[in-house]
């Protein structure tokens, strides 16, 4: 173990950048080709967007006149229709589409459902502005009932025009923050995300107001938890290597799975995750890797295909000598979700990820971030991290 | 007498007055049936019931208001009628002229019951009952110490067989019944119930029994008065008197019985089920509040007469062999059991026979060999005696005589091979007794073993163990069979006893021994013992089936139908007619085809035949192009339609007909009640024939029949069609019931498991023996057995599964009402959603549409799916007219009737065209419900030029505007088809008969029935009376002459026409030409 004053030089990560600014070059050649049993989803303009809404009502209008049934046609998103693509390593929606009739019971509220919403997107579309899916549902209580059914209407209606999320002016609440060496403009703001202490940059659901000006990060750190965020922002970790931290609070919302896409993608940097090394962390970084089932229409917009799962692994706890005190066992659950991710195709094709999460089967322990306090506050900061990093030691 | 009423036990309480109803009804019922059933046996009979007739009780309200005048007037009546009774109670030698006073008084009450059906008395198989009270004396409550006790009179006539004066005289005397002389189908047969009610009602009140009955062959009604004695025996108050009846066969009774106050929710009850057992009498009930409850007769054939059954000898008890022993006249066992048992014959008799034998020969240690007979010795010491009949000359005849010689065994070598064998025979039965008591111990395992392996084991071993005892018998015939080889051989050895001095012992001992020889009356108690044991231990077939006779499930269905008014579209009207518009559509279709046949004659003959799938298509065709939410039709323009529409069946489109067809059922039978019966083949266990049915009404009115609130309303028992109201907790049939599971046919159950809902339950159980399977002697419920519960079950699971997919279907039905009512809903939202987004966009229809006409577009559809789209495009002119002219030439007399028919219509109609400009086929009206695509292909056909992106409004003006030009070009051609757009539009009434009729269930007619208002309706007279008005007016004279007298004087042979005389008298004296008086009780007549 290397002591605490040795001068790090993040000698892995430099490398990764340097591959990746290689391979983009690379990249820009040729254009991305999803694989043909998908359906194409498009990032929408406006006015693209007003248009597909046009097309789509005229349409409906068209059914009504002829025999004053009418239906809307819009992909499904079952389990059953959602394929992996492996060559882009995305969740993407297969073309199994799926009628829903105004006059049939099962479907009439959520075609009256789905209508509000449309009416709602094409209201914020004109007026250009942006609303969250809770204002969405109050904007008609008593026909939506239950914040469940507009959040669902608010997908079907993204998948029905084949367009993003985004692109229907829909956001998710904020959630995450981000802090680092960034310089961004929302609107006719520029900010600083070095300047701003220790809580950062609470991340915009509005990202298309959102312009990335330029930073000097070597990497991108994604991070699990707040906790952990807090500890390395203290230390102004982003000082000693250049780096933009970012955390979700869990799960990553859309808003930050979105803004980390962008992020990875404008500057071209290395992405790594910092998640507890438990199955749920697991799964929050799959997230990140491949996109939700939920959302896997949206996939090509929200993952992040090269996010490096850098720890804290099952196998760092013997290596770094985790204590027997703050290893936790598992539970039944935790053994239900891990072996649903061990038969995950993108799980089964990356033999590290596979080994370690067989490791962690093997074990049946599992620990969080905060367990490298055991060790000292500053292990996390100026050994752990640096270490992993410089040694590439990541999945 | 106290100690006889305790034994049927009528006791204070509501259930007494439902008791008496009981006890006489059941009777009543019997005798119309025997009535019946007698009379269809003659060719000719002239009394039988005229069943044919609409049952004209709808005239009885009529005389109901009358009744209910009269009533304040019968309450006086009653009132100063208690008191004479009174009198008459204690003076019992009356003088002759308060008999005759008496004899009066009770004509008067029985003219008066009879009122309201008095025109219906001869032909109509009818009860009245009725029920009225009054305060009782004083003396007679007080020692009751209890409230409320009221006098209560029951009335109830019946014109059923009546009974000749040899019966009257029984009746009323314990174990008097008519009917327990042979056991057949019938409500109660051992004569306890009349006679035990008669001594409750004269011990209660005091008051004697009134009967009066008369048969058919009978000029005068018989009556009488009287108390029963404790020694059976009547004691008459009036002797049996000849009085004038108004009816022509039937019995009347009255009597008086003390009880609590009647209130309603037994007697009603109980006549009210009796009534839906037995459609096939009329059955009137006057209760004590005055109201008059009418069960009008709703079927016009009476059951079949059950058949006078056998007993089986499984179902028989020692008590009723020895009966049937005692009163046998039969030489031989043999004889008496085939004769007196079903299902005995002559070689089970003879394995009976053999079993017992074998039985006596074991307990009396005599063996009967080939020849003559040995004694079983059980010690070596005991002296060993063969016995055999030989030839001798004794006494004093000269010829030699069967004469039992007595020998003994006394060489020791004799001996000891004698005792080889019988140690022999002596083993084996104790190894009988041996395995008997194994049989025993495995069955009393048995019962203790729960898994069904372990049981199925055991049974196999006492089969193994049955066999061996099979085995054992044959070794004892064999070692029986070396024993008579061995006497045989050694008769040298043999010393024959001359004088014996026990020859009697033993000759008694050999007549023990032989049942076969033995007269069935002089059977010994050791004996009789020993041939019920063999007489059980034989299997036997089961009892023949047809002596059970069901009610039938149809009948029920109908009886519940009409009961409790359900609506059900294959409702009947009649049971045995087949539907008229049915007939006619088959006529119809048959000279269409035949005509069609001559027309084709040159090429292929047609197949005349008309099936059912035709019918179906051309059914179908009219029904397409009927306007299902238009008014009925006239019914009698269904024919001219169907002519015309029977043209154009085509064999493409069968299926789609079809659907049409299929639609219009449901459309029909959506609100329906489900109403449904089994009736299970016959089965017998135990040696009881009987037969299970049941019938189960779900009505979704619960005006007509709510969810009763108690589990006992739900279900009705019967046995043999008598309704059993009391301890139904116990009986087989609720425990049957209570054994299906009823949450798999879609229905709630109450706590018990008894079916919860708007429904109603019938379990008939019928059968000659069903006696035997009560459970007490109050006959009110069935004992369990098994395969009696079974039989239910499955009866009551066939309807079941009936009832589930009723509700099914009924669910589905809800559903798509909802559903229409719920997208109602969310239509405006829908379109004002639409709305808004269109309004913002550059979208085509930004100014086109409006939200109102989306709106009215979208609710149109509603439902529209369902409604199969058919033949809207009319049918093509050029392809009729050839048609009609060609059929013009061809058959003459048809055509005239169809012009007659088709002129009309078409004349009023053109009248109606010129005021209306809009001549084609389609009104706005009905183009407003097609879609635009049908819109625009329909304006195709006819050359109207519209442009693709045109509303639909705009459409329809432009198709309209083409019919005003067409009119006017094309008037002659477009008129045919105006006409039979006209005829077609219109609802034909037998559509609803068809479409029932293809679910192969009896065919209602939804039209009601014209019926018989106030035409009462005559008896049928077969041949004509030979008295006449003048010669009756010729007979009579200035003095007064009795009924005997005229019929003799007019030498009536025939009862009939005696009955008719008394009618003709009756008219004379009221159209005043006749004088009429009563003189010691008989009517007098004589001139004016």
């Amino acid at each position: 173990m290397a002591s605490k004053s040795e001068n790090w030089d993040l000698k892995a990560t430099k490398q990764l950048l340097q591959e990746y600014l290689n391979r983009n070059l690379e990249e820009q050649k040729k254009k991305k080709v999803l694989p043909v049993e998908t359906v194409e989803i498009d990032d929408l303009n406006k006015a693209q967007a007003l248009q597909r809404i046009r097309e789509f009502t005229d349409a409906i209008i068209e059914k009504i006149y002829q025999n004053g049934r009418p239906s809307i046609f819009l992909p499904s998103r079952t389990t059953g229709n959602i394929i992996w693509d492996e060559e882009n390593d995305l969740l993407l929606l297969g073309k199994q589409i799926m009628e829903k009739q105004f006059h049939s019971l099962a479907s009439v509220a959520d075609m009256t459902r789905l209508m509000k919403v449309l009416e709602k997107v094409n209201e914020l579309l004109l007026k250009d502005l942006h609303a969250t899916k809770r204002e969405i549902f109050y904007s008609a209580v008593t026909l939506f009932g239950d914040q469940k059914n507009s959040d669902k209407c608010i997908e079907d209606v993204a998948s029905m025009l084949y367009t993003t999320r985004n692109s229907t002016h829909i956001v998710a609440s904020a959630k995450g923050s981000c802090v680092g060496r960034l310089r961004i403009r929302d609107r006719n703001d520029i900010i600083d995300l070095e300047g701003l202490g220790g809580g950062g940059w609470t991340i915009s659901p509005m990202l298309d107001n959102i312009e990335i000006i330029e930073s000097d990060a070597e990497f991108i750190l994604v991070i699990e938890k707040d906790a952990a965020m807090m500890r390395l922002a203290e230390a102004r970790f982003w000082r000693k290597y250049p780096c933009i931290l970012l955390t979700a609070q869990g799960v990553g919302n859309v808003a930050v799975r979105m803004f980390l896409k962008r992020l990875s993608k404008e500057l071209n940097l290395p992405v790594f995750s910092l998640v507890d090394s438990d199955p749920y962390g697991h799964y929050i970084h799959s997230v990140y890797l491949r996109g939700s089932k939920r959302l896997s229409y949206e996939s090509p917009f929200l993952a992040t295909p090269k996010i490096k799962l850098l720890g804290v692994l099952t196998r760092d706890l013997d290596k770094y000598k985790i204590p027997n005190s703050v290893r936790i066992p598992m539970n039944k659950q935790d053994i239900k979700r891990i072996t649903d991710l061990l038969n995950e195709d993108f799980v089964k094709k990356n033999k590290k990820w596979e080994e370690d999460l067989k490791l962690a089967l093997k074990l049946k322990i599992k620990a969080e971030i905060q367990a490298f306090s055991s060790h000292g506050f500053e292990f996390l900061t100026d050994i752990y991290l640096p270490e992993k990093l410089t040694t590439g030691d990541w999945i | 007498m106290r100690k006889r009423t305790q034994l049927v036990g009528f006791e204070f309480g509501y259930w007494k007055h439902s008791q008496y109803i009981t006890e006489f009804l059941d009777n009543s019922l019997d005798a119309i049936e025997t009535f019946h059933w007698k009379e269809i046996e003659k060719t000719d009979s002239r009394n039988k019931f005229s069943l044919d007739q609409e049952t004209a009780l709808e005239n009885l309200s009529l005389i109901q208001d009358f009744l209910e005048e009269e009533k304040h007037d019968s309450v006086d009546k009653e009132e100063s009628s208690i008191e004479k009774e009174e009198e008459a109670g204690e003076i019992i030698d009356k003088e002759e002229l308060e008999v005759e006073e008496e004899v009066r008084r009770i004509l008067d009450d029985l003219d008066e019951l009879l009122k309201p059906v008095v025109d219906l008395v001869d032909i109509e198989p009818i009860v009245v009952v009725r029920l009225r009270e009054s305060e009782p004396a004083s003396f007679l409550t007080s020692e009751l110490s209890q409230k409320n006790v009221m006098n209560y009179t029951i009335e109830i006539f019946d014109n059923g067989i009546g009974m000749s004066k040899g019966d009257l005289r029984k009746f009323g005397k314990y174990l008097a019944s008519s009917k327990s002389v042979e056991l057949k189908q019938t409500r109660g047969s051992q004569g306890f119930g009349a006679p035990s009610a008669f001594s409750d009602a004269q011990n209660t009140t005091g008051k004697p029994i009134i009967v009066a009955s008369k048969t058919s062959n009978m000029v005068y009604a018989n009556a009488s008065e009287f108390f029963t004695t404790s020694k059976n025996e009547k004691r008459y108050l009036i002797h049996p008197v000849d009085v004038d009846s108004p009816f022509g066969h039937g019995t009347y009774i009255k009597l008086n019985y003390l009880n609590v106050k009647y209130v309603r929710g037994y007697v009603d009850t109980y006549i009210r089920e009796t009534a839906l057992m037995n459609p096939h009498i009329t059955i009137l009930f006057i209760d004590p509040y005055g109201e008059n409850i009418t069960y009008p007769r709703l079927v016009s054939s009476f059951p079949k007469q059950p058949k006078y059954a056998k007993p089986h000898p499984s179902s028989t008890n020692i008590g009723d062999l020895q009966d049937l022993i005692a009163k046998s006249e039969n030489l031989t066992v043999s004889a008496f059991l085939q004769e007196n048992f079903v299902r005995v014959s002559p070689k089970t008799a003879k394995e009976i026979i053999n079993i017992a034998e074998k039985d006596l020969q074991n307990k009396s240690n005599l063996l009967i060999l080939e020849e003559g007979f040995i004694t079983k010795s059980k010690k070596k010491e005991d002296p060993i005696y063969f016995l055999k009949n030989e030839k001798r000359v004794y006494g004093r005849s000269e010829k030699p005589r069967d004469k039992m010689i007595i020998y003994s065994l006394d060489s020791d070598d004799l001996k000891n091979d004698y005792w080889n064998l019988i140690s022999e025979l002596i083993k084996w039965d104790k190894n009988l007794v041996s395995i008997d008591k194994t049989i025993i111990k495995l069955n009393r395992r048995k019962e203790t073993i729960d898994t069904k392996k372990e049981q199925k084991n055991i049974t196999k071993e006492v089969d193994k163990l049955l066999k061996e005892i099979e085995v054992i018998n044959k070794q004892k015939e064999d070692i029986k069979h070396k024993l008579y080889n061995f006497v045989k051989r050694n008769v040298s050895g043999l010393i024959e006893q001359k004088k014996f001095p026990s020859r009697t012992d033993y000759e008694d001992l050999i007549r023990e021994v032989q049942i076969s020889k033995a007269k069935p009356v002089e059977l010994s108690n050791e004996q009789f013992n020993s041939l019920f044991h063999a007489f059980k231990s034989i299997k036997y077939m089961g009892p023949p089936t047809d002596t059970a006779i069901p009610v039938g499930d149809t009948v029920l269905e109908n009886t519940l139908v009409k009961e409790i008014g359900l609506k059900i579209s294959e409702n009947i009207e009649d049971f045995d007619e087949p539907v008229p518009n049915l007939v006619s559509v088959k006529e119809t279709l048959l000279k269409e085809k035949k005509k069609l046949e001559i027309l084709s004659s040159e090429d292929a003959p047609l197949d005349s035949s008309v099936n059912n799938s035709d019918i179906e298509i051309s059914v179908s065709r009219i029904l397409a192009s009927y306007d299902i939410l238009g008014n009925n039709g006239d019914p009698s323009e269904f024919n001219s339609t169907f002519n015309k529409v029977f043209k154009k069946i085509d064999e493409e489109s069968r299926s789609s007909y079809r659907d049409v067809l299929n639609y219009f059922t449901d459309v029909h039978s959506k609100d329906d009640d489900f109403v449904s019966a089994e009736t299970r083949p016959p089965t017998s266990g135990k040696g009881l024939a009987y037969v299970v049915e049941a019938a189960l009404a779900y009505c979704n009115d619960p005006k007509k029949l709510d969810t009763p609130k108690r589990s006992r309303d739900v279900l009705s028992r019967f046995v043999n069609r008598t309704p059993k109201l009391r301890d139904s907790a116990e009986c087989a049939i609720t425990k049957a019931v209570q054994s299906v599971n009823w949450k798999n046919y879609k229905l709630d159950t109450f706590d018990n498991n008894l079916p919860k809902g708007p429904l109603k339950l019938l379990v008939n159980v019928s059968g000659p023996y069903v006696h035997l399977m009560f459970k007490s002697q109050s006959k009110n419920s069935l004992a369990d057995d098994e395969e009696l519960i079974k039989e239910i079950k499955y009866c009551l699971e066939a309807i079941g599964r009936r009832l589930r997919s009723y509700l099914n279907k009924k669910d589905t039905f809800r559903k798509s009402e909802k559903r229409s009512s719920v997208i109602e809903r969310y239509i405006p939202a829908f379109v004002e959603s639409l709305f808004n987004i269109v309004k913002t966009t550059e979208s085509e229809y930004k100014d086109k549409s409006s939200p109102e006409e989306l709106e009215n577009l979208m609710k149109e559809a509603i439902g529209k799916k369902t409604v199969p789209k058919l033949t809207p495009e009319p049918i093509n002119e050029t392809q009729i007219i050839p048609e009609e002219k060609e059929s013009k030439e061809l058959p003459k007399k048809l055509e005239i009737e169809w012009e007659k028919e088709v002129e009309k219509p078409v004349d009023e109609k053109s009248r109606i065209e010129d005021q209306k400009p809009e001549k084609e086929t389609f009104s706005e009206k009905t183009l407003l419900k097609w879609t635009i695509k049908e819109l625009i292909e329909y304006s195709k056909e006819f050359g109207i030029s519209i442009s693709p992106n045109s509303k639909k409004i705009d459409i329809i003006k432009k198709i309209q505007s083409h019919y005003k030009t067409e009119a006017l070009i094309e008037k002659p051609t477009v008129e045919v088809e105006e006409e039979l757009v006209k005829l077609v539009s219109k609802r034909p009434e037998s559509i609803d008969t068809y479409i029932t009729s293809k679910e192969g269930k009896p065919v209602k007619k939804p039209s009601p029935k014209p019926k018989p208002k106030g035409k009462i309706p005559q008896t049928v007279q077969t041949t004509l009376p030979v008295i006449t008005t003048d010669k009756i007016i010729a007979t009579l004279n200035n003095e007064w002459q009795n009924i005997t007298h005229l019929i003799f004087r007019l030498k009536i042979k025939d009862m009939m026409d005696a009955r008719y005389l008394q009618n003709r008298l009756k008219e004379l004296v009221r159209r005043d030409k006749v004088e009429m008086q009563i003189i010691k009780n008989k009517k007098h007549w004589k001139l004016k």
